[in-house]
């Protein structure tokens, strides 16, 4: 006679495989929620390649947090309320500020691919770049003269793919952005932040004390290359990212907001 | 009797009885008469034979060593098995397809699992069955770990209580405490994660919120401080020690780390409170302990009670006294708290 605690672990396993296997087949079913396409500029590989192994390949999502309209953060105190964060310090009490305690929690965040926020990102790199240029003294500026511009030297492998926006509701978050070849909606986690304030070389305030939100990490933030897409990619240089690694790939995203690449 | 634990003691309870008399005897002479001497001999040896049919226990010091020594091997023979999944795994892993890598790892637990039983039905010390249900819990805890890379899954905390019903299942079907204890753990995690997914959190922050594992852990001390399943199981000590070693483990963590609380309160009235906690706790286990004769969470309790002491000195003296003068005053305090076990054991009379 089978024991009961025997029969209890198998039917653990037999759950686990299923529920899994469920959930991905129930994720992947039907209309993706969002297709894109996506460079080696938005995936570099994670992990070493052990020798003497079968190559795993483990694309990681390259992404930032795009700037702001007016250049201030778009990730606000006003943000962390509507996602229902509370006992938010007030920045003036620096007691309060200092001990608070960062806690990090799970929201839906937009990437937003080669969109509006992608420009702004150039305009506010290339003003950086000007701004050096002019502080230059005469003779470097003369040497710098001939530089490119951002968007075609560092900004050639820069990924395009921002973090735009961020919300407790998947399908509101669709809504709002319906394009779903440019807006990826991932699960992610975040963060409320004190920033202090930064002050120039003279001890001029430049931004004040604030509370902040920070996207701490897509979850999962890889995606897994199955055979035999893996092959070609590897034979297009994504193990090995230098100036000659190019290679394009469809990621899709489910029902339940996972992410697959084909 | 009351599982396999218990038997041991009575063995060797028996075994230091005919040691001790033998000793008397050639002290004083004839103690016992031969009919007594043969009365309880009979009854000795019947007791042995008894104890060892059912719970395979060892009579002898030899094979008590020896005993040993197979947990021991089967342990090493578990992680070293456990290892070469891993490795396995790693090697060849990328050279299969998905369906084939699903099969293999639930056929692979699967196998282990048959494995297991039939290693219990072939040998009645479990040494076998134990390598064999160790090396299938690794192989379910790498199986979703792998299916969840492969498929990109969002990490979830309802993985650990998978892990959790399959040790513990495990653990009740061939009372392996070593897989009663990766329960324990497993179980803790998950209810620590649902603790923090309740307060709005992420459940990966449980991980670093010591607060979220007081309440399993103290679940796990009742447990083996009160229930009388769990002693006829002989997992009893496994509860208490588990219990208490993690309930120990966070309170020490938050009177040192304030900023780990989630209590709404500063960072210095957190630590205060789990200093002040962490003393009454341990103090409670110490008399506990001492009351019961649970040698284990009495000992558990002195070991955290000095850690308190220390940190709470390390927080009063670090900066300001010379470094000499502070070991000086660790010393003092160990010596304190050896004084205070000593007169608690003159008055009990219990060996602590």
């Amino acid at each position: 006679m089978i024991r009961r605690g025997l029969a209890v672990a198998a039917a653990a396993v037999l759950v686990g495989n299923a529920l899994i296997l469920v959930n991905v087949a129930r994720n992947r079913a039907g209309n993706p929620d969002a297709v894109v396409r996506l460079s080696e500029r938005e995936l570099g590989q994670v992990g070493e390649m052990p020798e003497g192994a079968e190559p795993i390949l483990n694309l990681k999502l390259q992404w930032s947090t795009a700037p702001g309209v007016d250049g201030s953060p778009w990730f606000d105190r006003v943000v962390l309320e509507s996602l229902g964060v509370g006992r938010l310090p007030e920045v003036a009490d620096s007691a309060a500020a200092q001990d608070y305690r960062r806690n990090i929690r799970r929201a839906y965040a937009v990437l937003e691919l080669g969109g509006p926020a992608w420009e702004r990102l150039v305009a506010e790199r290339q003003a950086h770049a000007d701004s050096l240029q002019a502080a230059r003294p005469p003779a470097a500026q003369e040497k710098h003269a001939e530089d490119r511009p951002w968007i075609e030297g560092g900004g050639r492998t820069e990924s395009r793919l921002l973090a735009i926006d961020v919300g407790r509701d998947p399908m509101r978050l669709r809504e709002k952005y319906p394009e779903r070849s440019r807006y990826l909606i991932l699960p992610a986690e975040y963060a409320a932040e004190v920033v202090m304030a930064e002050k120039d070389s003279l001890g001029v305030v430049t931004a004040p004390a604030r509370v902040e939100g920070r996207l701490v990490q897509l979850l999962p933030g890889t995606v897994h290359v199955p055979r035999p897409l893996r092959d070609s990619l590897l034979a297009l240089g994504a193990a090995k990212r230098d100036s000659t690694t190019h290679f394009e790939v469809t990621l899709k995203v489910g029902k339940k907001w996972e992410a697959w690449v084909e | 009797m009351d599982g396999r634990m218990d038997a041991q003691a009575r063995v060797d309870r028996i075994r230091a009885f005919q040691e001790e008399l033998a000793e008397l005897e050639s002290e004083l002479g004839t103690v016992l008469d031969d009919a007594g001497r043969q009365r309880i001999a009979r009854h000795h040896e019947q007791l042995l034979a008894e104890l060892a049919r059912q719970y395979d226990v060892s009579t002898t010091t030899s094979g008590r060593q020896l005993a040993l020594g197979l947990r021991f091997a089967s342990f090493l023979g578990a992680l070293a098995l456990c290892i070469a999944v891993v490795l396995f795994v790693q090697r060849f892993w990328g050279g299969l397809t998905t369906v084939s890598q699903v099969a293999l790892l639930a056929a692979g637990t699967f196998g282990l699992l048959a494995l297991t039983e039939f290693a219990a039905r072939r040998e009645r010390t479990l040494y076998f069955a134990a390598l064999a249900a160790l090396v299938a819990f690794a192989l379910f805890v790498t199986d979703v770990s792998m299916l969840g890379q492969v498929y990109n899954l969002v990490p979830s905390v309802h993985g650990f209580l998978l892990w959790a019903v399959f040790a513990g299942a495990l653990a009740m079907a061939y009372r392996l405490r070593l897989l009663l204890v990766a329960m324990l753990v497993t179980g803790a995690v998950w209810v620590g994660g649902v603790l923090a997914q309740l307060g709005g959190l992420s459940w990966t922050e449980s991980l670093a919120r010591p607060e979220c594992y007081l309440l399993p852990a103290i679940a796990a001390a009742a447990v083996g401080m009160g229930s009388a399943r769990a002693r006829a199981q002989g997992f009893a000590l496994t509860y208490r020690l588990t219990g208490l070693v993690l309930f120990f483990y966070a309170v020490i963590l938050l009177a040192s780390f304030g900023q780990l609380s989630v209590l709404p309160v500063t960072r210095g009235g957190a630590e205060a409170f789990y200093q002040l906690l962490g003393f009454v706790a341990a103090g409670a286990a110490i008399w506990v302990g001492i009351r019961r004769g649970w040698n284990d969470v009495t000992n558990t309790a002195v070991v955290a009670f000095t850690i308190l002491a220390y940190v709470k000195a390390a927080d009063w003296w670090w900066d300001w006294m010379p470094r000499w003068l502070f070991f000086l005053v660790l010393g003092a305090i160990a010596v304190v708290v050896m004084l205070l076990l000593k007169r608690i054991k003159e008055r009990t009379g219990v060996t602590a």
